[in-house]
């Protein structure tokens, strides 16, 4: 993107674990948590060129990857939200291509929660 | 349909109830009558009879009976 | 076009970032109840050329914020159009700075009437229509002045870190009539109001962001195009801030 001189959007992906923390999620929600310092370092650095650098955290959203995590923990987790139900892909494909689009263009910087209200 | 016939009808169709056990309900008599229910309620109330109703008397509307004192103040005779 | 055939109401839509929100959203296909304090012909036209320009409809409402009468009225207004309310922007409000041992009553209690009690009760209004619907969006204009907290801003901050709060709890209760409720914090806008901030002021505030420039009005309306969208339909109770990336 530098090289191009065109600017640009960056979109990371951290995830409430990583604000909230969560039992079981030491090491993942340390990682991704890792996202939300990167992030805001990347905006201050890369902003003069233009680059806008943003990430999602997302939820419990309905994908393979929680599928394979305990039920119960989960509805736990969703009972907390606002909206009372699983997040979707399409839903979190809506922020992304808000992050990405010249519709954020003064956002930067920012960690935008995608949770249906749980935090 | 009368005012009356309307205005019971709320009460049946939002809380779920005969009409048996409407005409003595109160606020929290029923699960259904919560702070959530009571927003439902006046919604439905404020639709059926096309009224807007002041804060004070959506807090005021505590019964089937109270509140027909309470849609008289908004021109609707419930009988 | 993400707004079609949604029907908006966004209050202070007569200049600033009002303005833009009234052209942004009439872009994404809603229609708009229009909001501003009186009628002008300037209004007029506007709205006549927006309407036409992006062939929705477009319905002027009129009352002063602090106005209890005039604002009940129009709220009876907008119930008579028979339509579904979709989207609420409450982005109306004003900006009086002073420093803190210089704040006068009257500031303190004039920005507080205006940027959050009107506020507060005009959503209580519209709110309703959106329960009977059990679906809509609702988008509160707040300011980096209530997180970030600035020199002579301690009642325009408070006002709006009022409306954040009030945001996160409704967020919460009317989520169960399936109404989402968001705030958005714009940075420094280039609007009439930072023309009281001194160029040196402005010029820090710039180097001060990542972006190194102000925002503009549209910058803030797209965002609030975004939250009024499905685009968002697993977001509520947040802030997004609109901010350039302040450092």
């Amino acid at each position: 993107m530098l090289k191009y001189g065109s600017g640009g959007s960056i979109i990371n992906t951290s995830s409430i674990s990583g604000i909230d923390g969560n039992r079981g999620q030491l090491a993942y929600g340390a990682s991704k948590a890792a996202w939300v310092s990167a992030t805001k370092t990347m905006a201050e650095e890369l902003g003069a060129n233009g680059i806008r650098v943003n990430a999602i955290a997302p939820g419990v959203i309905a994908t393979a990857m929680t599928e394979n995590l305990p039920e119960e923990a989960l509805n736990k987790k969703i009972s907390k939200s606002n909206i009372k139900r699983k997040g979707t892909p399409e839903e979190v494909a809506g922020v992304i291509t808000y992050l990405a689009s010249d519709l954020s263009s003064f956002v930067t910087g920012q960690i935008i929660r995608v949770d249906g209200g749980i935090g | 349909m009368t005012n009356l016939e309307k205005y019971t009808n709320v009460f049946a169709e939002i809380f779920g109830i005969s009409e048996k056990q409407i005409e003595k309900l109160k606020y929290q008599d029923i699960k259904q009558w919560d702070s959530v229910g009571h927003m439902t309620l006046i919604a439905k109330l404020e639709e059926t009879f096309d009224i807007m109703m002041d804060t004070e008397d959506i807090i005021g509307l505590s019964s089937f009976e109270k509140g027909k004192e309470i849609m008289a103040k908004y021109g609707i005779e419930i009988k | 076009m993400l707004l079609k055939n949604k029907n908006a109401i966004i209050t202070g839509s007569n200049r600033g970032i009002g303005k833009a929100m009234l052209i942004a959203f009439a872009q994404n296909g809603a229609n708009i109840w229009a909001h501003s304090r009186k009628e002008s012909p300037e209004f007029t036209e506007l709205i006549n050329t927006v309407s036409k320009d992006y062939n929705v409809q477009i319905w002027p409402i009129y009352f002063d914020l602090t106005n209890y009468a005039e604002m009940k009225n129009s709220v009876k207004q907008i119930n008579e159009y028979k339509k579904t309310v979709d989207i609420l922007v409450n982005n109306a409000g004003i900006m009086n700075n002073s420093l803190f041992q210089m704040t006068t009553k009257d500031i303190l209690y004039n920005q507080f009437e205006i940027n959050f009690f009107s506020i507060f009760t005009f959503t209580q209004y519209i709110s309703k229509f959106m329960v009977r619907q059990n679906s809509g969006s609702i988008i509160n204009i707040a300011s980096i002045a209530a997180l970030d907290g600035f020199d002579g801003q301690s009642v325009y901050g408070a006002t709006k870190s009022a409306i954040i709060a009030m945001t996160r709890s409704i967020s919460n209760e009317l989520s169960l009539n399936g109404i989402r409720v968001n705030t958005i914090a714009p940075g420094i806008i280039d609007t009439d109001l930072i023309n009281v901030m001194s160029k040196e002021v402005i010029e820090k505030n710039i180097a001060n962001t990542a972006l190194k420039r102000l925002g503009k009005p549209f910058e803030v309306a797209n965002t609030a195009v975004f939250l009024a969208s499905e685009y968002s339909s697993y977001i509520t109770g947040q802030v997004i801030r609109v901010d350039g990336g302040r450092l």
